[in-house]
């Protein structure tokens, strides 16, 4: 598999080279958004991995140019950045996940082997009828193998969950299964369950309307 | 509310000008200043214009100084009422009812009859409108100044003969210099005298009141700029350094990574000891960027964590001792941002012991107690204590006693609007300071 890596700071950009290729996989890495670009045009990638604060051309706009480029790959997001806000605007320009800095070499060896899995599993469902419905999907930010991911964990266990807890069951970050479950909701498949605990205010668990 | 109305002393003092501007009267009438003899010789001697002119001068005096009592009293008890109760009408209303019932109690006291007349409403009048348009901006010295000059000036209306018929000068001595005047023909010397006084002191008090209602304006905008610009460094200064933090967490990334592929390459038990302790080391470190960065992260933290993070970022590098008070039990635990929270506190602790500096028996105590399943942290001290008109501005950003700029108790108020904790102060001069932290129920778990 090739990874991309898209990082301004050596250390990152070593860091992680070490990590993929310690998982077995090769690694390009590119400075800047800029340059991520040309090297994904030229040599293409199974994953990319995107830093947010870079020179040049910030993470966003790095996503956005690669989703220009492709409609399909896995990117993930890698910042220090904790902010909904930050999460929300790179979903909506087309991120697949996000891993908090300082990520974890397992965490991050399995965060990527999830996207690839799930990338496979799309791939050959797009090549049997391929729609217009998947780039409606990543246009709005929504795409449609990880809402896949999600409702398929809803749909199997017709329990209420909270974000939190469908977060580390489906191994996305918290960030993408808000954006996601927030998305079933309004198509009507999910229902949200208000639950009071002893302490602190009360918790929003959601739930697959069983049809 | 009403009740602390009646408890400030502002008040009372307030009344009290009212009511000694009504009894003054005895002490302080035509006998006493010469007047009547004044009247009496201006009578019988058939004299010029010279004394007339002199007695009319005083009585005008006269009844300024009695009038400006009361006046005063009504207009400065109105101001404060009207702002403690903020309803900006009563500023208005209250001198509108007090006056005219000042002088139904005067009447009623004294034969002398001193009549609300044309001139009282004219007076009244201008007061209101005097009133209505400063807005709060003037200081009450200045209003006594400016009122007094007003009342002088019009006061003189009494005095000019043609205007009785309309109601000026009812009283029986402007009756009777008015009357005196027109028998030795002095009427229109006295209306030209009156009339002159008048225009040149009413006129003064009004430039009087514009220029220092735009002095006070001037100095509340520059004074208002003063604390943006206070709070716009305070907002820069905190951006760059949440930069610098921010950027912290880079080489953390690169750390943390290598760290946990080393334990992933390795068999070495004791290795992957090392990494898992290298890991929890950058994990807090992690945490702790984070709880700098967002105001809104927050943890359940040990009350003794806490304390004893206090004394390590308060102490360390000094030799100071923060004697702590634990009224409850230090394992209870609170959802705050401790970061923040240690900040806030050290801040307190740090104004504690300048309150104590240079005293030898100065006592800084951090006492922690539970009061109704909220949580207290206070910070106490034996200094000189802090006055209650203080006690308003601390809070505010700009404001200190010592030579830096105030910034602490701002911060301190942040960390605590920011936690849901509500502030309380309670200095006693010459006893000292305690600030109370309160934090709400929903922020502790027993």
């Amino acid at each position: 598999m090739n990874i991309l890596v898209i990082d301004d700071d050596a250390s990152i950009q070593y860091m992680l080279s070490e990590i993929c290729e310690f998982a077995g996989w090769n690694v390009d890495t590119a400075n800047n958004g800029k340059e991520g670009l040309i090297v994904f045009a030229e040599k293409g990638a199974d994953v990319v991995l995107v830093d947010y604060h870079m020179p040049e051309m910030d993470g966003i706009k790095t996503v956005v140019g690669l989703r220009n480029l492709n409609a399909d790959v896995p990117i993930l997001v890698l910042t220090v950045d904790e902010r909904q806000e930050i999460a929300d605007r790179f979903l909506e320009a087309g991120a697949t996940d996000f891993a908090l800095k300082p990520v974890k070499a397992p965490d991050l060896i399995s965060r990527i082997q999830l996207h690839e899995r799930l990338a496979k599993l799309t791939q050959s469902a797009t090549q049997q009828k391929p729609s217009e419905e998947n780039d409606v999907f990543v246009t709005k930010g929504i795409s449609k193998r990880t809402l896949c991911h999600v409702s398929d964990f809803l749909h199997s266990n017709r329990e209420p969950f909270s974000v939190d807890t469908i977060s580390k069951e489906v191994g996305l970050a918290y960030p993408t299964v808000y954006r996601y479950i927030m998305h079933l909701l309004d198509e009507g498949k999910v229902e949200i369950i208000v639950s009071y605990q002893k302490i602190g205010r009360p918790k929003n668990l959601y739930q697959w309307i069983v049809d | 509310m009403i009740a602390s109305l009646l408890k400030s002393w502002t008040i009372w003092m307030k009344i009290g000008v009212m009511l000694f501007g009504v009894f003054l009267l005895s002490w302080l009438g035509p006998d006493e200043i010469g007047l009547t003899d004044l009247l009496i010789s201006l009578r019988e001697d058939e004299e010029t214009g010279n004394k007339l002119m002199l007695a009319v001068f005083l009585l005008v005096s006269l009844n300024t100084v009695l009038a400006l009592f009361h006046y005063i009293g009504a207009l400065l008890l109105g101001d404060e009422i009207g702002d403690r109760l903020n309803r900006p009408w009563l500023k208005i209303i209250i001198p509108l009812i007090v006056i005219p019932l000042d002088y139904i109690v005067i009447n009623a006291y004294y034969s002398l009859t001193y009549s609300f007349s044309a001139y009282a409403l004219l007076l009244l009048l201008a007061i209101l409108l005097l009133q209505a348009f400063e807005k709060d901006r003037l200081k009450p010295i200045i209003k006594t100044i400016i009122c007094s000059q007003l009342i002088f000036g019009i006061e003189w209306l009494n005095e000019i003969p043609s205007l009785s018929q309309y109601g000026f000068g009812q009283g029986s001595l402007s009756k009777e210099i008015k009357d005196i005047a027109v028998q030795i023909g002095f009427e229109q010397s006295l209306t030209l005298y009156s009339l002159t006084l008048c225009l040149i002191f009413v006129i003064n008090a009004v430039i009087l009141a514009v220029y220092f209602s735009l002095a006070e304006q001037k100095w509340r905008i520059k004074q208002e700029l003063h604390y943006a610009q206070l709070e716009a460094m305070q907002s820069r200064s905190g951006r760059e350094a949440l930069y610098l933090v921010h950027d912290l967490k880079t080489p953390l990334t690169a750390i943390e990574g290598l760290n946990s592929l080393i334990s992933l390459k390795v068999d070495d038990s004791k290795i992957k000891e090392y990494c898992q302790k290298i890991s929890s080391s950058i994990q807090s470190v992690s945490d702790m960027i984070s709880e700098i960065l967002y105001d809104d992260k927050r943890h359940w933290c040990r009350i003794k964590d806490l304390v004893e993070y206090v004394k390590a970022s308060r102490l360390s590098g000094t030799n100071l001792n923060l004697k702590v008070d634990f009224q409850t039990d230090p394992e209870i635990k609170i959802f705050i941002n401790k970061i923040r929270m240690t900040r806030a506190l050290v801040n307190l602790i740090d104004n504690a012991y300048d309150a104590v500096n240079g005293m030898e028996d100065g006592k800084i105590l951090l006492k922690i107690k539970t009061c109704e399943n909220e949580l207290w942290l206070g910070v106490s001290d034996n200094g000189k204590g802090i006055t209650p008109k203080e006690q308003e501005k601390i809070w505010k950003a700009g404001f200190s006693t010592k030579s830096h700029p105030g910034m602490g108790l701002a911060f301190v108020r942040q960390v605590a609007k920011g936690h849901g904790a509500s502030l309380e102060i309670d200095s006693k001069l010459g006893h000292g300071t305690i600030i109370w932290i309160k934090l709400a129920e929903r922020s502790v778990s027993r």
